[in-house]
């Protein structure tokens, strides 16, 4: 065997793949002019606070140019270095990155964008500073994808986030429910992904449609049940896990839509009828928290001792379509005995309809410092209406400022917080007005949000091509505890437990109504 | 036996096919592939890809939606389908040897592609129309590396891994090489050919069940199918399915029938040209041919390019119109400016196609919204049908003008970005990206976009389903062009009593523009009817329009049979008090 020619093409093999590997190696260009102008990039990821365990943010450079650079520098003047071509999207290299972040909590990394022109110049633009938090995010974030306004139900599904690698699994999706019941078009819909907050593997989500129910994963059981108990005119909407006890809150509500023929706001969802219901999972028994028929009561939340029930109570009713924009829905709280299981008289927290709006979605920190609510014009659905802001509360004195360092022209809303309280998601429709998206800031010991940023992603452009909203989403500790498959066999293979009710029934009406939220009945 | 078949026969029949695919494709059935076209989705997004690949068959549905792209051209479309078909034809010949068997599976394929028929309208993602015959290539292709080295003793355990693993990218087309295999094997009684048999079947069994419950996650029966169109689409699924199994049982009989086509034109030419004339024909009557489905495509894509008068004319040719041509004719009229001159001179009972399909009643409900300044209806309707039949560059198209409309810029680029990416709509894109920015630019170039800027209603919940009859009686009297819109729906429906009621305080808007002949008549009915003409006069309807009308009812009272009145009164086709009485039928 000749050996030495067999050296010298390993050798050679060697050489070109060093070559190549030394070629294709992102490199920052030797000359280039500096320049004081900021640059232009999309998702606008500068001057932030980021996650110490953030995937790559990733983005486009929106300035006219063939190619593009990026110089990541923390203070100890290490880099990490990206290119791109002329589709101008810098992608950063995952464990670099990660690795960089890990190396510089609490401290700032200064990014520069080089753009190389038509002619060939490479332009330096002004630098901008990220600073990385101490504070890790939680790592998954679950939602819904749904297309923005529309009466029947397309694909709809389920899905969760790995914030860390920006890698998306699907929870659930109407798929088969679809495709079986084609093309009779019957509704079949998943939505409300929720999870207890002290222990995360508890999770609950809906499954709307024949045979439908709440599908409960607790003590790593799955089972479904149709919580449209005793005189419930419909079945459980918006949900709250206790934050330690095997107790659910829900709201129990009719929902409409509306459709607009003019203004940019296309949809007005609203409220017929809303009550509060407390399912305890281990008697598997629905109780009336508050049944009431001269107001409307939704968005139950937990505070975090699980000694409160935050939610939004409207002093007046739905009689006709047009009475949608007179509905002010206020911020009340009622005690609750884990002991005795009773509740205690509803106190006034935030009495907005005195300004002529609307306070929905109330949630409390998780040190139980702040209190986050959306601010809108009218009725209990914020996310399609423009004026939607986010406001914190100051439960030491109850003291409420609009967070204008996060909020947007349009409509923000369906916030959640991190489980260390320093971390605050919220849907905002800021890019397009009627695509929501989710975004991220870091709130301080005083309650101040840092400059949001948009949902990092592989693809910078994969927000700017996703044709639904991300709805309802919610931050997790730990990933979704059983299988897409788990989750079908329940919804097609298992007999749905109907929950006892445990309180007086006092029906006046009987109306014909099920697990589902958008069935359409007339209640009056 | 393919020496019998004379050779220059044989590719005589070839070009023949090839030509007359072609033809067939590219002029009888161009709209149906630009439409095709427009109803299909594809843009060059990792998201998207992966949203297709993910599903069962996915790697073939998602080259298939690529190629779709090139129908926007029909004629080059239809040169692509025929050399992919006479491709096919070639590929079957050369496995079975039988240019009989080899031209009725080309045909059958070919026939499949044109009998979508209204399916074309709902929940038709699939890009059935080259998924169809790249699946069969692909497969007949595995069949024949088999057959090549079938004596080999691995060849066919190695054809059935490749089509096992093929499954999770081309769907049913794969298991064709698994039952070929099978019934190969038994037929040339192969070593361990039970052995063989049974691994092909239960491989064809056992890949969709693994398929729907541990990869896909999709409807069984669904899985399946994937990607020929599940048994909903029944037409064009049976022809597909018919095809599927001759191709994976012709070892059983397509020498056979060779033989027997060989006996039967025994020297006879003319035989072998009649059969492939025959199956032209066949395929021409086969396909789909309702009187109105063609129109109906054309009239949409006319619409979409604003070519108002070429619409009418091409209206105008039909002797019953659906629903949809006679939507969209009014929406040609509206845009025009003659809508209340020449709404009534046309036939108003509509040809009513029944098919399984949901969709079809709503279609030009997008197009009726937007061309009515429904704005936000408009865009509702594009967004439902988006959702519901499937995306599709028609609708993505259709939002971005309502976003345009509707003064949202952010959110008709964010569409017309996403639109860029795909290959030929990325004109399209193009020019309305100008207008994002300069929107007076595009109300220059379409003038009738002024008009529904203009007539825009104000606040105003619409709730009703069926815009065709109802969707101008929603207008308030904000203008004379909204209050005559909505007299002209209550002319429409022949309300004569809710007409008077709206005509009555609209008299004022039309101080300073004239009346419309068609008001102007049904006003006259409407004084016969009260016997009080005082409200006559104030619509400036002469004396002439009163005696005209006046003559026709004159008229109508002496004949006893509606028929016969109809014939004897067709002169005033077009009046309005012909449409009152007769509804042009």
């Amino acid at each position: 065997m000749d050996f030495a020619k067999y050296s010298r093409r390993a050798w050679a093999g060697c050489f070109l793949v060093g070559f190549m590997l030394t070629g294709c190696a992102d490199r920052l260009p030797e000359q280039y002019k500096s320049s004081d102008a900021d640059v232009h990039i999309y998702p606008d990821y500068a001057n932030l606070v980021i996650p110490c365990n953030i995937s790559p943010m990733n983005f486009i450079v929106k300035e006219s140019g063939k190619a593009c650079a990026l110089k990541i520098e923390d203070e100890k003047q290490q880099t990490i270095v990206a290119t791109a071509k002329s589709d101008m999207k810098i992608s950063i290299p995952s464990a670099k990155w990660q690795k960089m972040l890990e190396e510089n909590k609490g401290k700032d990394l200064t990014f520069t964008v080089y753009v190389q022109g038509e002619g060939g110049e490479w332009v330096a633009y002004k630098s901008f500073v990220n600073h990385v938090s101490q504070e890790p995010i939680d790592r998954y974030l679950t939602y819904r994808l749904i297309e923005p306004s529309y009466m029947s139900t397309g694909i709809i599904g389920l899905y969760q986030l790995d914030l860390t690698t920006d890698e998306q699994t699907c929870i659930i999706n109407n798929h088969r429910m679809k495709k079986n019941t084609n093309p009779s078009r019957e509704q079949c819909c998943v939505n409300c992904h929720t999870n207890q907050r002290n222990k995360p593997q508890n999770t609950s989500f809906y499954y709307r449609g024949k045979g439908g129910g709440l599908i409960l994963t607790y003590e790593g059981k799955t089972y479904k049940v149709n919580t449209k108990a005793g005189d419930m005119y419909a079945g459980t909407v918006y949900t709250s896990w206790h934050p330690d006890l095997p107790f659910i809150a829900f709201s129990t509500n009719i929902i409409r839509q509306s459709f607009p023929s003019v203004g940019i706001e296309k949809v007005y969802p609203y409220d017929f009828r809303g009550d509060l219901v407390l399912y305890d999972i281990e008697k598997n028994e629905i109780t009336n928290i508050l049944k009431t028929w001269d107001k409307l009561e939704s968005f139950p939340y937990w505070s975090n001792d699980g000694k409160m029930l935050y939610y939004c109570s409207s002093d007046s009713v739905m009689r006709t379509p047009a009475d949608l924009k007179r509905m002010k829905y206020d911020l009340k709280r009622i005690p609750f005995d884990a002991a005795t299981k009773s509740w205690g008289e509803p106190e006034m927290v935030y009495q907005a309809s005195k300004q002529n709006m609307s306070a929905t979605q109330p949630r409390t920190s998780p040190d139980g410092k702040f209190m986050i609510f959306t601010l809108g014009e009218y009725s209990s659905n914020a996310y399609t209406q423009r004026s939607a802001d986010l406001y914190i509360m100051d439960l030491s004195n109850n003291e409420v400022r609009r967070m204008d360092e996060v909020n947007s022209p349009e409509s923000d809303c369906y916030h959640s917080w991190s489980s260390d309280g320093h971390w605050l998601m919220f849907v905002s429709r800021r890019d397009d007005i009627n695509y929501g998206r989710p975004y991220f800031t870091y709130i301080d010991e005083k309650g101040v949000g840092s400059k949001p940023f948009a949902l990092p992603h592989i693809d910078p452009n994969h927000d700017l091509e996703l044709m639904e909203s991300y709805n309802a989403p919610e931050f997790s500790k730990a990933p979704v505890a059983k299988s897409r498959a788990d989750y079908e066999d329940v919804i097609f293979n298992s007999e749905v437990i109907d929950a006892g009710f445990g309180s007086e029934i006092t029906a006046v009406d009987s109306l014909d109504s099920y697990s589902g939220a958008s069935k359409m009945v007339k209640p009056y | 036996m393919k020496e019998k078949f004379d050779k220059n026969v044989l590719l005589v029949a070839r070009i023949v096919f090839l030509l007359f695919s072609f033809v067939f494709l590219g002029i009888c059935n161009g709209e149906f592939l630009y439409k095709m076209q427009n109803v299909s989705y594809f843009v060059f997004s990792d998201g998207l890809k992966e949203e297709i690949v993910g599903q069962s068959g996915g790697l073939l549905t998602y080259l298939s939606s690529y190629l779709t792209q090139y129908l926007y051209y029909p004629l080059l479309g239809a040169a692509m389908l025929s050399v992919l078909l006479s491709a096919l034809e070639w590929l079957v010949e050369k496995l079975t040897h039988s240019p009989v068997f080899s031209f009725a599976i080309a045909g059958l394929v070919l026939l499949a592609q044109t009998s979508v028929g209204y399916a074309i309208y709902d929940n038709f993602r699939s890009p059935f129309i080259f998924s169809l015959v790249l699946g069969c290539i692909v497969a007949v292709l595995l069949a024949l590396v088999y057959q090549r080295f079938s004596s080999n003793k691995y060849a066919a355990y190695v054809v059935m891994a490749v089509a096992s693993l093929l499954y999770f990218y081309i769907g049913l087309y794969a298991c064709v090489p698994l039952v070929f295999v099978a019934v190969s094997a038994l037929m040339k009684k192969e070593e361990m050919a039970v052995v063989k048999a049974v691994l092909g079947v239960a491989l064809t069994l056992i890949l969709p069940y693994i398929a729907a419950n541990f990869v896909y996650f999709e409807d069984f029966a669904a899985t399946i199918c994937a990607p020929v169109p599940a048994p909903y689409f029944l037409n064009l699924f049976l022809i597909s399915l018919t095809v599927l199994v001759l191709l994976s049982l012709s070892p059983l009989f397509a020498e056979k029938l060779q033989a027997l086509a060989d006996r039967l034109s025994t020297n006879k030419v003319w035989v072998s040209y009649l059969a492939i004339l025959l199956l032209c024909v066949g395929i021409f009557f086969g396909s789909y041919r309702d009187a109105n489905y063609h129109t109906e495509l054309k009239v949409q894509r006319l619409a979409e390019a604003h070519q108002w008068d070429e619409l009418l004319k091409v209206a105008k040719e039909v002797e019953q119109p659906s629903k949809t041509i006679f939507a969209y004719r009014c929406i040609a009229l509206s845009c025009k400016g003659i809508l209340a001159r020449s709404m009534f001179d046309y036939p108003c009972t509509f040809k009513v196609v029944k098919t399984n399909y949901v969709s079809e009643q709503p279609r030009y409900y997008e197009d009726i919204f937007l061309y009515s300044s429904f704005i936000n209806n408009a865009y509702l309707w594009s967004m439902e049908f988006w959702c519901t039949t499937g995306y599709s560059y028609e609708h993505l198209k259709k939002m971005i003008l309502c976003s345009l409309l509707n003064d949202e810029p952010m959110l008709a680029d964010k569409y017309i970005q996403v639109l860029k990416q795909s290959t030929f709509q990325r004109q399209w894109a193009l020019e309305y990206e100008e207008y994002v920015k300069d929107l007076d630019k595009m109300l220059k170039k379409y003038p009738e976009f002024v008009e529904v800027k203009a007539n825009m209603p104000k606040e105003c919940i619409v709730s009703t389903l069926d815009p065709l009859r109802k969707v101008y009686a929603q207008y308030s009297f904000l203008s004379p062009k909204n209050a005559e819109r909505r007299l002209l729906a209550d002319l429409w429906n022949r309300n004569m009593a809710k007409f008077l009621r709206d005509a009555l305080p609209s008299r004022s808007l039309y101080a300073h523009s004239d009346v419309p002949e068609s008001i102007k008549e049904a006003l006259v009915i409407c004084a016969m009817k009260q016997g009080d003409p005082s409200f006559l006069k104030d619509f400036k309807v002469t004396q002439q329009q009163v005696n005209l009308v006046q003559g026709f009812m004159g008229q109508l009272k002496k004949y006893s049979d509606k028929e016969e009145a109809k014939k004897a009164l067709s002169k005033y086709k077009g009046h309005y008090c012909y449409f009152y009485v007769f509804a042009n039928n």
